[in-house]
């Protein structure tokens, strides 16, 4: 792989490669973005290429990826990375947010001043949860959602299908710039449950109150889950409003049109916007270890009750 | 020689190079120039503000050849080797990996030998914030009277986290964020320097999203030098991910004036070009600023949309999906809008129309609670005695006053009882009848309390508490229904009538809570013993 196969991230892109033809690559990067939006991929690729110009005695160390990164790891890396190579010495550190503050702080000096041919590479989801005296000392490439157009080409190809397809595109779009989501939709079930969650939103607002909540008790305990469904709340009510409003954009639901046109009447602007308030609300409360079934009911019935029916 | 990154090749070798924090040079100049050094040093302050630069270049004026001097030579062998990193004089300790106990002891030992071609032997504690309590406390004697020959300097970016005990004996020099202008000139000369060429608006934009730091503005300069041969604003926008301030420009124009479908256009033209949403929403709200300062924006509505949209970068840092938190915002935003909420309601004797029917549904309201206050009275008394013979007043009596009767139950010693039944709940009193439902899975404390030694003292406590004589009769939930719900529904049915209320508000906290209070009914097959007023 190279340089120039990387999706969607111009910008980072063209940064390393023209440090790369000139020589003038800095001894420590930071990459953050998304999950999937090609970090640790990018940060290989420039590795191998290190590895290349640097000759046999060039080495690749990988930390982190699971768990958080602890001192004594840090210590190691240190006395490994003080002792000067023949050829280039690269240090991956994936997720660096998980570097304990200890850990990050016994990691500043060596990562301001390396010895030559010492290369680190960091990668982060969550760049705002890093210490600040660390981010400063790396040169910070922020990798961008891909658009859904890169998603889509990209995703035919990998799937060899049409980018007309509709699989294809409604994936492109609910992937959230991420091609590591784009490809997770299109391998497991993840489109059948968003299917699933918006056939039980549809009943929500003609049901009976009980059956309101009989519903709110069909959901799976499963807390991982559940943020992706609130998502699909999220964007359902989204989708309620731009049409309602008769906005002209893409939607996140395509294939429901009529649905939308006819539940979006049933709710005055004001309402969707308390809805939505409680969607939020919600999903911090279940990340809050709330009981599931009952922030679902809470807010099924609040959907419930904003229904004009 | 291997490639080295902007803000390592051009850290300032001399005072004269340093940029800013001029009163804290001048202070150190004089000290050189006048000989009164002090034993140790405590510099503070934010990331890339020039600690360890400074404290590199006094370390020199302490030792140079010529010194001690406010401008060292930078010629003489040890210049050259605290700038090299090698003098045996100058000790660069990262405080952060040997900031335990034993390290320290090894520093304490160490700094009885005397300096070797030098005057002073100094040591730089980088991260000094890190060292362990234990470790800080093993320092305080060397501290307070080191041999002559030593100098600390601490540089710290948490002075906050030192002990007093440290700070009291340190001279502390506190090292500002870099202004603007600074950081500017500062870009410049290292752009000329290194031959980029790049326009003046660009490092300005580079400078103000460097936060003040110095090494961050040189980063961000390395990345824009990498990305264009001229380094342009539009260049430094692309590397960091600006949106272009017409689109700021734009967006601010079409949510104030409420055009809807505009605004989410352009939210979601800079998502597909991977701009930086929370970026572009805080540009926004410097642009509402601006407004409202000018005085071109009406104040109300500029504040609300600033309040809005700092609650969405907010929210958009923890959301999977920024561009949804934002296009929330801005239809948020737009329908606070009273020109575009007119539409709705049409011609003024619509207008007229919804306002009487909102007089109706208020009297109406009024009218219902003068009537609810009676009632209210009644079962207050009703509190005080039980009803003799209607089972609805009945009903609701032993509903409302069933922890009273349990306890009652343990008052008499009879434990037991009291344990099956909390188990069940009291359902309806039908004649003398009492009846008490049972979830399925506690069928075991149903046959328990239906056992005759059991049932008889309860029957009996019971007949005295109700004040006639009752029988006790069992029952699984699922065998009835619960008049509770029954009277919860029709209840909740009357809440989706259209009335308007007065204040939505407040209409809307108390249904809320009490389709919450069914919810848990419904969920966990609880009862309803008090519930607390609404203010």
């Amino acid at each position: 792989m190279t340089l120039d196969q990387i999706i969607g991230q111009a910008v980072p892109v063209s940064i390393l490669k023209r440090a790369l033809s000139t020589n003038s690559l800095g001894h420590a990067y930071l990459f953050s973005g998304e999950e999937g939006v090609g970090k640790e991929t990018t940060a290989r690729v420039v590795a191998e290429e290190l590895a290349k110009q640097g000759g046999p005695l060039s080495s690749l160390h990988v930390l982190g990826g699971e768990g958080s990164i602890k001192i004594e790891d840090i210590r190691q890396l240190r006395q490994s990375a003080s002792l000067a190579s023949a050829g280039n010495t690269v240090w991956l550190i994936l997720d660096a947010d998980r570097l304990t503050p200890e850990a990050g702080n016994a990691l500043l000096k060596t990562l301001e001043e390396p010895v030559p041919g010492t290369h680190f590479f960091l990668t982060t989801t969550k760049v705002q949860s890093m210490l600040p005296t660390i981010v400063s000392r790396c040169q910070h490439l922020q990798f961008r959602r891909i658009p859904e157009e890169e998603i889509c080409q990209w995703l035919a190809k990998q799937t060899q299908q049409s980018p007309a397809d509709e699989r294809i595109r409604t994936i492109s779009r609910l992937a959230q710039g991420s091609l590591g989501k784009a490809l997770a939709y299109w391998k497991g079930s993840l489109l059948e449950e968003r299917e699933t969650v918006i056939s039980k939103l549809i009943q929500v607002p003609r049901a009976s109150y009980p059956a309101v909540l009989g519903l709110s008790q069909t959901w799976p305990e499963d807390r991982e889950k559940i943020h992706q469904e609130l998502q699909v709340f999220l964007e359902w009510h989204r989708d309620l409003l731009t049409v309602k409003n008769g906005i002209d954009l893409p939607l996140y639901n395509p294939g429901y049109e009529r649905q939308l046109k006819e539940i979006s009447a049933l709710y005055t602007n004001d309402t969707l916007f308390v809805i939505i308030e409680k969607i939020v609300e919600m999903g911090k409360a279940i990340a809050g270890n709330g009981r599931i079934r009952f922030c679902l009911g809470y807010l099924l019935l609040m959907m419930k009750r904003g229904a004009l029916t | 020689m291997a490639y080295v990154s902007l803000y390592r090749k051009w850290r300032p070798q001399t005072f004269a190079d340093v940029v800013g924090q001029e009163s804290i040079v001048t202070t150190l100049k004089n000290s050189l120039e006048a000989g009164r050094i002090s034993h140790a040093y405590l510099f503070a302050g934010p990331r890339g503000t020039g600690k360890t630069t400074v404290a590199r270049i006094f370390a020199k004026g302490l030792n140079c050849e010529t010194g001690p001097t406010a401008a060292p030579c930078g010629t003489c062998g040890e210049c050259q080797a605290i700038a090299s990193g090698t003098s045996m004089n100058v000790v660069e300790i990262d405080g952060a990996s040997n900031r335990r106990i034993d390290d320290v002891r090894e520093l304490r030992g160490e700094v009885q030998f005397t300096p070797i071609n030098a005057r002073y032997k100094v040591y730089i504690i980088d991260e000094v914030h890190m060292l362990t309590t234990e470790a800080f406390n093993a320092l305080l004697k060397t501290l307070e009277e080191p041999p002559a020959h030593v100098v600390f300097i601490f540089a710290t970016t948490d002075p906050h986290k030192l002990p007093l005990t440290i700070l009291s004996r340190v001279q502390r020099y506190d090292f500002g964020r870099f202004s603007t202008a600074d950081v500017v000139s500062r870009l410049s000369t290292v752009a000329k320097l290194e031959e980029f060429s790049a326009q003046g608006e660009a490092l300005g934009l580079i400078a103000e999203h460097a936060g003040g730091s110095m090494r961050d503005a040189l980063s961000i300069l390395e990345k824009c030098a990498a990305f264009a041969e001229q380094i342009s604003v539009d260049a430094v926008a692309e590397v960091l991910g600006i949106a272009p301030a017409e689109q700021i420009e734009r967006f601010t124009k079409h949510v104030i004036e409420g055009s809807r479908s505009e605004a989410l256009q352009i939210i979601n033209h800079l998502y597909d070009q991977g701009k930086d949403l929370s970026q572009f929403a805080v540009g926004v709200m410097a642009r509402l600023r601006q407004g409202i300062l000018e005085g071109s924006l009406e104040d109300g509505k500029a504040i609300q949309a600033i309040e809005t949209l700092a609650a969405s970068v907010r929210d958009m840092r923890f959301s999977p999906d920024p561009r949804i938190v934002l296009e929330l915002a801005a239809l948020k935003i737009t329908s606070d809008v009273p020109v575009a909420a007119v539409p709705e309601g049409g011609k003024l004797e619509e207008q007229v129309r919804k306002l009487e029917q909102q007089v109706a549904a208020l009297q109406a309201q009024l009218a219902k609670e003068r009537k609810a206050a009676p009632t209210e009275e009644k079962r207050a008394a009703a509190k005080i005695k039980a009803p003799k013979t209607d089972d609805v007043e009945s009903t609701a009596f032993l509903i409302d006053n069933w922890l009273e009767f349990l306890s009652r139950l343990r008052s008499e010693r009879l434990m037991q009882c009291e344990a099956f039944l909390r188990e069940g709940s009291p359902v309806e009193v039908k004649g003398d009848q009492v009846i008490v439902a049972f979830p399925r899975d506690r069928g075991f404390h149903k046959a328990s309390i239906e056992q005759e030694d059991h049932r008889e003292p309860t029957q009996r406590v019971l007949s005295k508490f109700m004040g006639r004589q009752v029988r006790l009769e069992c029952v699984f939930q699922d065998e009835t229904e619960s008049p509770a719900e029954r009277g919860g529904e029709a209840k909740a049915e009357e809440q989706v009538q259209p009335a308007q209320p007065a204040s939505p508000q407040q209409e809307q906290g108390n249904s809320a809570s009490e389709d919450f209070l069914k919810a848990s009914m419904e969920m966990f097959g609880g009862r309803i013993i008090s519930k607390p007023k609404q203010n």
